[in-house]
Order: structure tokens, then sequence, then C-alpha cells
């Protein structure tokens, strides 16, 4: 009977095993799309996986301390074309979020912009250069790989170590997980803090559930949105403009406001 | 071996295509396919060729260019199972089949990095904006950039805002080098030198204070190019009118900036119309509720000369003044824990403004009415000179010190024709200030800070006058010609002390403060006729206070939205006016409620009163003479000056809609002040100060912008309405209320085609009514303003402003330009300028002011043609 049990427990934890174990890793999340160089708002990121699926979320109000959310702050750009006024960080309660399903090739995402914007999509097909470059992070070696990706030039570093296709937002597709990455501007970037696999941590590998009444649109449908929000940007700027004509707006650019575009 | 046979037989067709496929599948020692395995295939150097994922079935397929170098590594790797590696030699085959069997291994992976990217962490209160991001490259100094930066206003005296607040400091390179005159470094320092501009806010210079983290004070920070570091540098500028000869404008800026020292001296000589004297600013009272006080009492002119200057234009267009200026200024690290700070300046301006008035007084049924032709000149010289120590000395303990003197001597002519006779008017002012503020700030825990503040100073004022006017000498009742002295000795000496315990909590901050002041005030006039006293209209009026107050302060955040303060000041004063001892006790509350980021937008309701004693000159005894032909008396103390004040704001902003809104209403209700009792003859007038019911004032004001999309232009509309009921006693034994209600409309829009040209025009209405004694007037003026912006190439750039006014069925324009040109990579830039182009020489302003109808002309500087070349190095 003993031995039963000792058998059970024993298949028990190997199926559990060989079953989805899941892991996590937390990132550094720093959005700098007006300024470059990675100055800009530094917030917390997570993404959890197991061999079939990850969840990427960020911009979640949980993660961040709240004197962060509402910090006010200026930014501008680089290139000396204009800047903005950013009036806190940029969080919502389900943060946004990317969900990669490997077998189902379709990505999900939502992006908070004022309100919820749902996108359903085919898993981009990202055509990864790699490099032979390393470096290590922590104690992974990491290896380089570029892409250019909706608007931007990407370099990742990837290790082969944890070999699964996933990593930070929509980033994916390299011969292991992606723990660093940025364009070559560092508008956007992306940093390891840890990792943990398996873990028994209770956030879940999950599938993004949107309201009743709101479906997941198509990347064309985004593309509409995104110009839209421009639009209302640009006509936010003029407004201010007239009322502090002291202070000076300049129109909103595409790639100031969207990592893709 | 059926299969390599097979693919034997394959092997030249895809030796032509020079591809190699490789496929096979990868499984567990169960014999289960692993899903999402990866295959690497390496060639002999690293580089990686191609790389896969196995489906769930455990099937892999991979097609790669052949390389050069035929023996390849083959890697399949799988979480929570071995590695395998294999190699692979293809010179002969170019279609692989390569199976893989890995082990199951217990992966467990913990790490965590937390060295990583500190260094691109930005401060959390800084906003760094980079200043070629803004520049259009026309502007001259430091403050003309600063206007162009988000974030950041210039007021029109020179004063700056940055997120909608004055700010505390201005600091070069983190250091602060000018504390309150920071006006002598904008206006002057060369726009070019700086790299970026970065906006501190809840800046604390003090640093236990601002571990209490709790300051909403903002303060500027200017970071200079890299090249300006650690060597002299500056800029010579020369201009010169070449239409009219007589116009000037040189200009020198030399600095430099080391770690230990830094160092400014800023210079410029100019005579279109920017005053030397108006950059420094008189006397700083700052009354921070939740930290650090500071107190600068001044004595009073008493006799004033009027310039007739006219502030609603630019001082370009009606002032005439030539102005030198002088400033040296460094701060110096004694040790990490000390540094030291200096100013010195020297201001010098010479003005003459030549002005035609004629006034009216409707009182009665007889209005007195006069007409003046003024020649007016004043030469004025402030020099001054201020140091400061600060000393960290520990964690816990920080001490400052800054001493200020200033000396400020005037002289003022003014030849005058009144109606057809005339008069003469001379000052000539002595004016001396000490100050000295001692700040020590002690850390008592980590929530709670003592701020003991130390403060004395004096202000004296020797003020001589002489006037010959006939009819002040037939009031007198001495012979016409004769010549008529006052010479005024005032001054106001004063110490104090005041703890503040500051204690900041998780919701709550709660300021205790103890202050004891006492001041010694002296108003002290001599009047002489042809060198003979006449003591009717002497003073030596002697004001002492002690006074003793409690502060209380408290803010509660109630959350992100809601906040609301509460304050409480306490006073007993001892004021003993020429030996005259009041006991004074005043109760000075403040409430206020700040609702923040709601849906229908930001709201803010407060209340506050404001009680305090008198100042000293509205309590001198005799009458007292303060210009050629008015005598002012004081009375005897009677109370204190009560008033009251209301004030409520919304602000939304609708970007759906494409709008915004923003009101602010303002009641102020002065229940008791010291009012005026008016005298007015054909030639003189005698005003008395009596206790006495104030006025109510009501303002509101609202404005709307819209944002058309299909148009792209944005449009404003603004106005402000006024109600004001004074009461007022002209010769009269009554007060009769003067009611006044003045509007003014405002709509412009702005243009944002895509064209190199665009557009700012509006116009202005403003009307003004007043009633007293059932006579009304009214007055209006219109004004219409365009400007356009000319981007003509990247080197040159032009700029076109021009105001037409309407006024008294009189109309007037003006027209400014200004060209560019900025050649690239040269140290010199080129600009010119030209004022007034439609060459209007006098202007005429008309004003009401209670029951006063005031109409000037003043003579406006003529068209002139400015260049002016700079050379940096």
């Amino acid at each position: 009977m003993k031995k039963i049990i000792i058998l059970f427990l024993f298949l028990a934890t190997s199926l559990s095993f060989a079953q989805l174990q899941k892991g996590i890793i937390y990132y550094g999340e720093i959005n700098a799309l007006q300024r470059g160089d990675a100055k800009g708002t530094d917030s917390n990121a997570y993404m959890t996986f197991n061999k079939e699926q990850s969840y990427y979320v960020s911009a979640k109000d949980s993660l961040e301390k709240a004197e962060k959310i509402y910090k006010h702050e200026i930014s501008e750009n680089e290139d000396g074309t204009g800047g903005s006024i950013k009036l806190g960080m940029k969080v919502s309660k389900q943060g946004d979020q990317v969900v990669y399903n490997i077998a189902k090739k379709t990505m999900w995402s939502n992006l908070f912009l004022g309100k919820q914007f749902y996108v359903k999509e085919t898993t981009p097909k990202l055509n990864w250069k790699i490099e032979k470059e390393t470096k290590k992070i922590g104690s992974f070696i990491c290896k380089k790989a570029t892409v250019f990706f909706r608007g931007r030039n990407y370099i990742a570093w990837f290790t082969t170590e944890i070999a699964l296709p996933f990593g930070p937002w929509k980033l994916n597709g390299l011969p292991g997980i992606i723990l660093e990455a940025y364009d070559t501007n560092k508008y956007v970037y992306w940093y390891f803090k840890s990792i943990e696999y398996p873990t028994k941590i209770k956030e879940n590998v999950k599938y993004i559930s949107t309201p009743k009444g709101i479906v997941f649109k198509n990347f064309d449908e985004f593309k509409l949105f995104q110009k839209d929000e421009i639009d209302k940007t640009r006509d936010k700027h003029r407004i201010a403009q007239k009322r502090f004509p002291n202070v000076l707006f300049v129109d909103p650019k595409l790639s100031e406001q969207f990592i893709e575009f | 071996m059926k299969n390599n046979f097979l693919v034997l037989l394959l092997v030249p067709i895809l030796m032509l295509s020079q591809e190699v496929k490789i496929s096979g599948t990868i499984k567990d020692n169960q014999n289960r396919g692993i899903e999402s395995a990866s295959v690497l295939v390496y060639d002999n150097l690293e580089n990686t060729l191609s790389y896969t994922y196995s489906n769930e079935r455990g099937n892999y397929n991979l097609v790669f260019e052949k390389p050069i170098n035929t023996q390849i590594k083959v890697s399949v790797v799988s979480l929570g199972y071995t590695k395998k590696e294999i190699t692979l030699d293809l010179t002969l085959k170019s279609n692989l089949l390569q199976s893989f069997i890995l082990e199951e291994k217990t992966e467990y992976l913990k790490e965590v990095v937390i060295e990583a990217n500190q260094k691109i962490k930005i401060n959390k209160d800084t906003t760094t904006i980079k200043v070629t991001s803004f520049s259009n490259k026309t502007e001259q100094t430091v403050e003309d950039l600063l206007k162009k930066l988000p974030g950041i206003e210039v007021q029109k005296d020179g004063s700056i805002k940055a997120h909608g607040k004055i700010i505390n400091k201005l600091l070069i390179e983190g250091e602060d080098l000018f504390d309150k005159n920071y006006k002598l470094l904008t206006k002057n320092l060369d726009a070019k030198t700086l790299d970026a501009v970065q906006i501190i806010d809840a800046f604390e210079d003090n640093p236990i204070l601002k571990k209490m983290n709790n300051s909403d004070k903002v303060a500027l920070n200017l970071k200079l190019k890299k090249d300006k570091q650690n060597i002299w540098f500056g800029n010579i500028m020369v201009g010169a009118g070449i239409v009219s000869e007589n116009r000037w404008k040189e200009g020198l800026n030399l600095g430099l900036l080391k770690k230990k020292i830094k160092l400014f001296y800023l210079a410029d000589y100019n005579n279109s119309g920017e005053k030397a004297t108006d950059q420094i600013s008189k006397s700083i009272n700052e009354n921070n509720l939740f930290g650090e006080n500071r107190y600068e009492k001044t004595a009073k002119t008493l006799f004033s000369i009027n310039s007739n200057e006219n502030s609603s234009f630019s001082k370009s267009q009606s002032v005439f003044n030539k102005a030198l200026f002088n400033s040296l200024s460094f701060s110096k690290k004694i040790n990490p824990e000390m540094t030291l700070r200096g100013v010195g300046y020297f201001a010098h301006d010479d003005q003459l403004q030549d002005s035609n008035s004629q006034t009216q007084y409707n009182i009665a049924n007889n209005p007195v009415f006069f007409a003046e032709t003024n020649n007016y000149s004043a030469k004025k010289i402030l020099s001054s000179g201020e140091l400061e120590l600060k000393y960290f000395v520990n964690e816990d303990n920080y001490l400052t010190n800054i001493i200020i003197y200033k000396n400020n001597p005037n002289t003022i002519n003014s030849e005058l024709l009144f109606n057809q006779d005339r008069v003469d008017q001379a000052t000539s002012d002595k004016n001396q200030t000490f100050y000295n503020h001692f700040n020590h700030t002690y850390r008592l825990s980590d929530n709670i800070v003592l701020n003991n503040y130390l403060y004395f100073g004096k202000d004296n004022i020797d003020q001589n006058s002489r006037i010959e006017s006939p009819f002040l000498n037939s009031f007198l009742n001495i012979n016409s010609e004769s010549i008529v002295d006052v010479i005024a000795k005032n001054s106001n000496a004063y110490f104090g002390l005041k703890s503040k315990l500051i204690s900041r909590f998780k919701k709550l901050e709660y300021t205790l403060g103890l202050q004891f002041e006492n001041s010694k005030e002296i108003i002290n006039n001599s009047f002489f006729e042809n060198e003979v006293h006449n003591t009717t209209y002497e003073n030596n009026t002697v004001l002492k206070q002690y006074e003793f107050s409690l502060e209380n302060n408290f803010r509660y955040n109630l959350n992100q939205k809601l906040d609301a303060t509460a304050s409480l000041n306490i006073i007993q004063n001892q004021f003993s006016l020429n030996g005259n001892i009041n006991s004074i006790f005043i109760l000075n509350p403040l409430f206020s409620i700040n609702l923040k980021k709601t849906s229908i937008g930001n709201f803010t309701l407060s209340y506050s009163e404001n009680n305090k004693p008198p100042e000293i000159n509205y309590l001198n005894g005799n009458l007292l003479l303060s210009n050629y032909r008015t005598f002012e008396k004081g009375t005897k103390y009677e109370g204190v000056f009560k008033s009251k004040t209301l004030f409520f704001s919304h602000n939304l902003f609708n970007d759906v809609k494409r709008f915004s809104i923003g009101t602010s209403l303002f009641y102020t209700n002065s229940k008791d002040i010291y009012n005026k009792e008016s005298q007015i003859t054909d030639n003189l007038s005698f005003e008395k100060h009596i206790y006495s019911k104030g006025s109510n004032d009501f303002t509101g004001s609202f404005n709307l912008v819209n944002y058309f999309r299909k148009l792209k232009i944005a449009t404003k509309l603004e106005t402000i309405q006024n109600w004001n009921e004074t009461p007022t006693r002209v010769n009269s034994t009554a007060f009769i209320d003067i009611k006044t209600y003045s509007s003014s409309y405002k709509f412009s829009i702005t243009t944002y085609f895509p064209l190199p040209i665009n557009f700012d025009f509006g116009f202005n209405y403003n009307y003004y009514q007043s009633e007293f004694n059932s006579i009304q007037t009214k007055n209006i003026i219109k004004d219409a303003f365009v400007n356009f912006a000319y981007n003509i190439s990247k080197t040159w750039l032009g700029e076109i402003n021009s105001t037409f006014y309407q006024m008294n069925s009189k109309n007037y324009s003006f027209i400014n330009a200004i060209i560019n040109y900025n050649p690239e990579e040269s140290r010199f830039t080129y600009r010119l300028i030209l004022n007034n182009a439609s060459n209007q020489d006098e202007f005429t302003l008309v004003s009401l002011d209670n029951y006063t109808f005031y109409k000037s002309s003043i003579k406006l500087v003529p068209r002139y043609l400015l260049l002016t070349v700079k050379y940096r190095f």
C-alpha cells in the first residue's frame, strides 16, 4: 500500500513536471518614445511563460508606486523636432498585455490609451539576424540578434539556455528567450531583472479577456486607431497652445506615441 | 538505410540550389516527441546559420544556404532536457535526416540582476529640455530662449515661472549664483551658451528640508554646452543704428565654469528702452507655509515725480533711456560642505521722458481741469553686493547666512508747464539698504525638522526735494518765486526670529511656527520756505512694533484627487505710535480645498482673511508734500486693515470635443481700510487718511479655447469682468460709492497651415465705465494685431509683429520687424531690427480712474534700424 502511494505520488509529480511548468521573468520597461537614450519612465513588467504560451504585461497599476503614476513630466525629442508634456505615467488596471500562443500562431494584445484597445493578429514573423557577439546577463550567456520590426531597428539579447521563442512585448521567435532588448536609439528599452523557473508564483500564463461587448480588432484596425489618436493629440496640443501661448507645443508623431507604427 | 539511399538520390538536385535541408524528430527517452525544442545550426566559426523549433509531435525542419565550410554543428535544447550537440559534414550530403533523443533533467533557474541599468535612471523630480529642439536661433539672451521652452513662462517683468510656479532659484550647472536676482543672468547671458534647461520640481536648496520631500518649489538649472566647461568663454556684441545713428546696443559676456569656482561677468549698454535698474529686485518676501521664510522690510519714499511712462507698450517703443549695466558673480566651493556665493553689480539709467497730459476731476458741479507739459529726466544708480555662505555641517545641521548691501542714489528733475505756468521740481535720494538672513535647520527625526530663522536689516532713505511752484507758494502765502525744500529722512530698522517645526506624515503635513519681530520705522521730514522752517508741514512719526505670532498650518492629502489646507496665524502686536501704545490682536485664517483630475475638471476653492496693522505712511500727523501739487496727511491709529477673499477656479480640458474652459472668480471685501478723503482745488489737492469701510471687488474671468481640425486653426475667446465699489470722499463731507465696471473681450486665431508662413491674429475690446455723483463716464479701447513668422531658409529667419489701436477715434499702427542671419559654423551672428516702421511719433492714452479723467500724450521712439553683430568665443 505504502509503495503504491509512493509510486502514485511519484507519478503525479513527474506528470505535473512533464506537463506545463511555468516560469516568470521580471523586466524593466523604459518608455522614452519622445526623447530616446532610455531617458524615460522606467516601469515594472513581467512575463510568465510555459512551453506553449507567454504572457507579458507592463504599465499595470498594481506594479507601480502611486507617486510614480501621478508624476508630471516633460519630455522632448532627440532629433530636435519637438516635445510634449506628460501628465504622470500611463497605467491601467490590467496593464498593457501581450499573449503569444505558439501552436495557435496567434498573438493577442491590448494597449491602453485613454481606453483599452484589443488586437488579435497572426504572430508577426520577425526576420532576426543572429550575430556572433555575446554578453553575460547574470549568469546567462546571451547572443545578440537584430531585426527591423514595425518602424524600429531592434537589438535583442537572448539566451539559448532557455530555449523558448518568447520575449518582452511582441518580440518573439529567437532560439532562446530574450532577456534584454532595445531599439537602436533606445526609445524603448527592456532590461532583465530576475527569473524564476519553475515558479510557484500565483500569476498565470493567462489569456486576455475583453470586457463585454468589446471584441478584438485586427492590426489594420489598430493602425487606423493610431492615426486617430495622433490627430486627437495634435488637436489637444493646439488647444493647449492657444490657451498657454508662452509654452510651446509641438505636433505629435506616431513614433513618439507608439512602440510599433 | 533506405532513407539514406533516398537522400543520396536527392543530393545532386539540392547541390545545384546550394541549399541544405535538415529534418528529424526530437524525442525523449520514452519515445515521446518533444514540443518546442530549439534546433540551432552553427558553422565552424559559431555563426548561426539557421534555427527552428520542433512542432507538437517533435518534428523539425530546417532549410538554409550551404556554408563555405561544410563542417556544421547542430544543437538541440529544450527546457527540462539536457542539451545535445552533434557535428555534421555537408561535403557529401545536402539533405540530412537527423533525430535526437534528449535526456530529461530537472531545470531550476533563479537569477536576479540588480546592478544593471541604474545609470539610466532619471531623477524623478527633474525634467531636462534640450534647447536646440525649441530654438529657432533668433534668441539673443537666455530669457528669449526660456520663453520658448515647454513648461516655462517668462513674465513681463522678467521673472520666470516653471510648471506654473514662480521659480525659487535659477542654477547654473547646479550652482546658485544669483539667488533672487536671476534676471541679471537671464536678461544678459547669451542664449547660444545653453545646452539644456532642467526644471527641478519639488526643489529644495536646504538639504535637510529636501529629505522631507514636501517642497512645492520649482527651480531651473541651466546646463551649458560642453565646450564651455573649464575655459573662459563669452561673447561681444556690437550694434548701431544704421538709419538713425543714435541707437546703440553693446554687450559683453564672460564666464568661467570650473568644479570649484563658477564666475560670470555680464555687461550691457543700450539706449533701446530696456532699463538696467529694472533687472534687480527690490526686496524679497517669501511666506512659505511648509518651508523656509524670508522677510525684507523697506522704508517709504514720500515725494515722487511722475515719469508718465506707459506700461501698455513695449519699452523699445516708448522709453527713452540710456542703460549701463555690469555684474560680477561667483560661487566657490571652499570645501565639500561649504560654499561661498557672491554677486556685485552696478546699474545706471539715464532717462529723458517728455509728455503732455490733461487731467479732469469730475467732482460735483464744478469739475477741476488742468494740463501738464512735462520734461522729465532721471539718473538712477544702483550698486550692490551680496554674499552668502552655506554650510552643511552634518546630516542633521545646515547653516546659511546671506548679507545684502545696496546703495541706490537717484536724481530726478522735472520741468513742468502747469496750464500756463512753470513749475520745477527736483529730488535727490540717497537710499542705503542692509539685510541679513541667518538660517539654521536641524533634523529632529525623519519626519520632523526645526528651522530657526534670524533676520535683521535696515533701509534708509534720505530725500531732498526742491519745488518751485507759484501755486504752492500762493497756498503757503509766500513770494511766488520762492523755493520750497522738503528734506526727509525715513528709515525702517528691524530684527526678528522665527522658529518653525516642520513635520510631514503619510497624509498630513503640519507646521508650527513661533515668531518674534521688533521694528522701528521713522518718517522725519523738514519743510523749508526759502530756507526757513515751516513746522506745519513737518512730521516726525515714530512707529515701534513688537510682534509675537503663532502659526499653525495643516495640509491633509485625503487621496490623489482631494487635498485640504487650513492655516491659522495668531498675532499679538504692541503697536507704539509716537509713544502711544496700542495692543493689537489679530487672527488670520486660511482654508482651501483642491479637487484634481476629475472627469469634469479641476476645482479650487479658498477663503482667507488678511488683517494687518496700518503702515507708517497712513499715520503722519501733519500734512506732507508728496508731489508738487498734493499734500497728504495721516491719522492716528484707529484699527487694523481687514479684508476677506474668496476664490474659486475651475479648469476643464476636453480633448474629445477639442475644447478647454477655464473659469475663475475672485471676490475681495475690504471691511476696514485707511481710506482717503480728498479736497481738490484748481491747483492743489489734499488727501487725508480716514479709517473707514473699504471696497468690494469682484472679478470673473472665463476663457474658451477651440481647435478646428479641418480648418487647422485654433481660436481663443477670453473675457474678464470686474465690478468694484469704493467709498470715496472728494470735496464732500460724506463717502459716496464710486461704482466701476470694466470688461475686456479678446479673440484670437492661430493658424497651423502646412506652409513656411503662419499667422497669429486677433482683436481686443476693452470697456470701462464709472459712475460717481450720478455722472457716468465710459471709455473704449480697441486693438487688433497680426504677427507672422517666415522661415526664409535654414540660416535666414524673419518675423513681423504689427498692432493697430483705435482709441478715442484715433488710430495707431505699430510695425516691428526682425531679420536674423545665422551663417552655419560661424562664430558671428547678424541681426537687423526695424522698430516702429510706420514711424508713429506720439501716442495718446486716455484713462479713467474713479472720478479722474486722464489723457496723456507721450512721445514715441522714432523709427530706427539697428544692426547688431555678435561674436562668440
